[in-house]
């Protein structure tokens, strides 16, 4: 079982450095005991996960938010890649959506994502949001441990 | 028989030669009878001397009426005069027989055609004595020969004055004979023409293109073959010709010549590539349209997310810090953001009604409009409305699609109520090949001069205060209706309702996607 009072390891893949932000201000109103870990694309993210080059020492996260429209490797490819891995396909994924119209194209793809999420325009259901996943992770803590 | 007939002669018989002189006479005159030909002797005053059964049917005269008549007579006015021309000769020596086909007129008037043999009797001292003359029937020739003449007269008229170019192809790719309409087509003379082959005039690229058919007509496997071939005119002009080939062949079916027909369809095969040119145009625009309503929508919601989320949290954190000027002006912010959303979110939405895949299964519209209620449950709780509907009917339509225009106009009607309760009723009507299903209400009608405009995108007829919305709703059924192949209407009264009419086809034609 995860220790009580370890935070809990997100790693946030987003390009966008104000959502960056955004979600880490969130974060704090949404009271969470947290470690925000932030890579830019979806090559970092893949390496992250893999803790390869500089990201030798990372810890495993116990949660992924991934955006969507990400340079080099897309959210699409790393969700694939994440879902193939056997080591880390276990990992709880939050996608993030710009539109509701784009998780309907995604859902066609059969990517298996945990959930989905539209990012909100209103910072209120951002913050709902937030604690949603905070919410979200006290049900799958119990769920594989991190490390195993 | 010259021989018998002089056999007959008295003069010439003997007493005691009469039993033979009586049987030959009697041998003569059957064979005279039996003949198949008409038969006559005619004298030198030109009267029938005799004549047999077989001359009366050609003539249509009985033998003793016959008898009182000369050839003369009864001969057609046009030829009554032929035998005379030959006579002198005949009688000079010049000629053993005068043989020519001439007319005469039977006893009911009709035109019978003889071919006419005659050769003169002499007596030992050479004088003439009497004629004799063969008559054949060639009426049935005659005229089998006139209606060949007819008819091969009435081929070169027609063939002069088709419409369509014609000719005659040698097996080895000359033209025969060519039509008037075929030189004009390809701005050669006929002699021109007669000089060259097919092949010659062809375009390049379309030299070998009738090669196949017309291989398949000479071995008798196709009766005639069509193809559109491109050729090049005298004056170098490329023409588009549509070509039917059959091939003629002799009695013992051996390809003799190939019959071409030609019409000139290159203003057709230019007209067909314009409108395909546009066509293809059109899709491609409104497909880019459709991407471009896509992804600007899309792109446009992250800075939009920026502007909002940022001025929230400026709100949230330094509110109190701010003067209420300060905090009503971050209110517009916010809520200008908010309605750009909205916005976006229904330009993305009209966008995609034509980016989803057209594969429409039969679904029940009961099923379409129960989940419109149920979307709009709390509206129809809130207006104590009343809706009811038709029986629906089962057709091919994309269900998601349907439900949503049931939504945005039972949404639509009891947005815009009257001050009496609101009523809504689903009519449906079978108009055929379609259904027609109206939306009827009792609110607050529209006037007719805004009837088109309605169903344009993010076209209102009131303010934001009054009616919430952005003006997509209409716009959107719009498109769904006429992507499904149907059309929509409206019909209303200021002050007494509005009914929002739209069709749908009963069976979907096979497309592909998109539209």
């Amino acid at each position: 079982m995860v220790d009580e009072n370890r935070p809990v390891e997100i790693l946030l893949v987003e390009d966008n450095p104000g959502d960056e932000r955004l979600t880490r201000e969130a974060l704090k109103e949404g009271k969470v005991y947290s470690n925000l870990h932030w890579v830019k694309d979806g090559v970092e993210a893949m390496e992250f996960l893999r803790r390869q080059g500089k990201h030798r020492s990372v810890p495993r996260p116990d949660i992924i938010l991934l955006d969507l429209n990400l340079p080099k490797r897309d959210g699409r490819e790393v969700l694939h890649d994440i879902k193939n891995d056997a080591d880390l396909k276990r990992i709880p994924v939050v996608v993030l959506t710009t539109s509701k119209a784009e998780e309907d194209v995604l859902r066609t793809y059969n990517l298996h994502a945990n959930c989905y999420v539209t990012k909100p325009v209103d910072l209120e259901k951002f913050i709902v949001v937030v604690k949603s996943i905070d919410a979200f992770w006290l049900t799958v803590v119990t769920l594989p441990p991190n490390g195993h | 028989m010259p021989a018998k007939i002089r056999s007959v002669e008295p003069a010439l018989a003997q007493p005691d030669d009469l039993a033979m002189l009586r049987e030959s006479e009697e041998r003569f005159r059957r064979t005279f009878e039996l003949a198949g030909s008409g038969l006559a002797h005619i004298g030198v005053d030109r009267r029938f001397i005799r004549v047999n059964r077989r001359l009366c049917e050609i003539l249509g005269y009985p033998e003793h009426e016959l008898l009182k008549l000369r050839g003369k007579d009864i001969s057609h006015p046009e030829d009554s005069e032929v035998i005379n021309e030959q006579r002198p000769s005949l009688y000079a020596g010049e000629i053993d027989a005068v043989r020519l086909d001439k007319r005469y007129i039977r006893k009911n008037g009709a035109v019978v055609w003889v071919h006419f043999t005659m050769v003169v009797e002499r007596d030992a001292n050479g004088v003439p004595q009497y004629e004799i003359g063969v008559y054949e029937d060639i009426t049935a020739r005659r005229q089998a020969e006139d209606a060949l003449r007819l008819s091969e007269e009435r081929f070169r008229r027609t063939f002069e004055l088709a419409d369509s170019g014609l000719a005659h192809v040698s097996l080895d790719g000359r033209f025969l004979r060519v039509n008037r309409r075929m030189c004009e087509i390809f701005g050669y003379s006929e002699a021109e023409l007669r000089n060259l082959t097919a092949k010659d005039i062809s375009h390049p690229q379309d030299r070998d293109l009738a090669d196949g058919p017309r291989a398949r007509l000479f071995a008798g496997e196709i009766e005639s073959a069509r193809l559109d071939k491109r050729y090049l005119r005298k004056d170098g002009r490329l023409i588009w010709v549509n070509i039917a080939i059959a091939m003629e062949r002799d009695a013992e079916g051996r390809p003799l010549y190939a019959i071409s027909v030609l019409d000139d369809i290159t203003e057709r095969k230019n007209a067909e590539a314009a409108l395909r040119e546009a066509h293809e145009e059109l899709k491609r625009s409104n497909s880019d349209l459709e991407q471009f309503a896509y992804v600007a929508s899309h792109d446009l919601q992250e800075p939009l997310r920026m502007v909002s989320s940022y001025a929230q949290l400026l709100g949230r954190r330094y509110g109190d810090k701010l003067g209420t000027d300060a905090r009503e002006f971050m209110g517009y912010i916010v809520d200008g953001a908010a309605r750009m959303k909205q916005l976006i979110e229904d330009l993305l939405a009209y966008s995609r009604v034509g980016t989803k895949t057209r594969d429409f299964k039969p679904i029940e519209l009961d099923k379409a409009l129960s989940r419109a209620l149920l979307n709009l449950k709390a509206a129809i709780d809130e207006s104590a409305a009343a809706v009811t509907h038709d029986p629906l009917p089962t057709l091919p339509a994309d269900p998601a699609q349907l439900a949503q225009v049931f939504q945005n106009l039972i949404g639509n009607a009891l947005k815009f109520r009257s001050q009496s309760e609101p009523q809504v009723h689903v009519a449906v009507q079978d108009r055929g090949e379609a259904y027609e299903i109206a939306v009827r209400d009792n609110g607050i009608g529209i006037e007719p001069q805004y009837f088109e405009r309605i169903f344009m995108v993010f076209q209102r007829l009131h303010n934001k205060g009054e009616y919430p919305g952005t003006g997509i709703g209409l716009a959107i059924v719009k498109k769904v209706v006429e992507r499904h192949g149907g059309s929509v209407r409206v019909e209303s009264t200021p002050g007494e309702g509005s009914a929002f009419s739209f069709t749908l086809p009963k069976h979907q034609k096979e497309t592909g996607n998109g539209g």
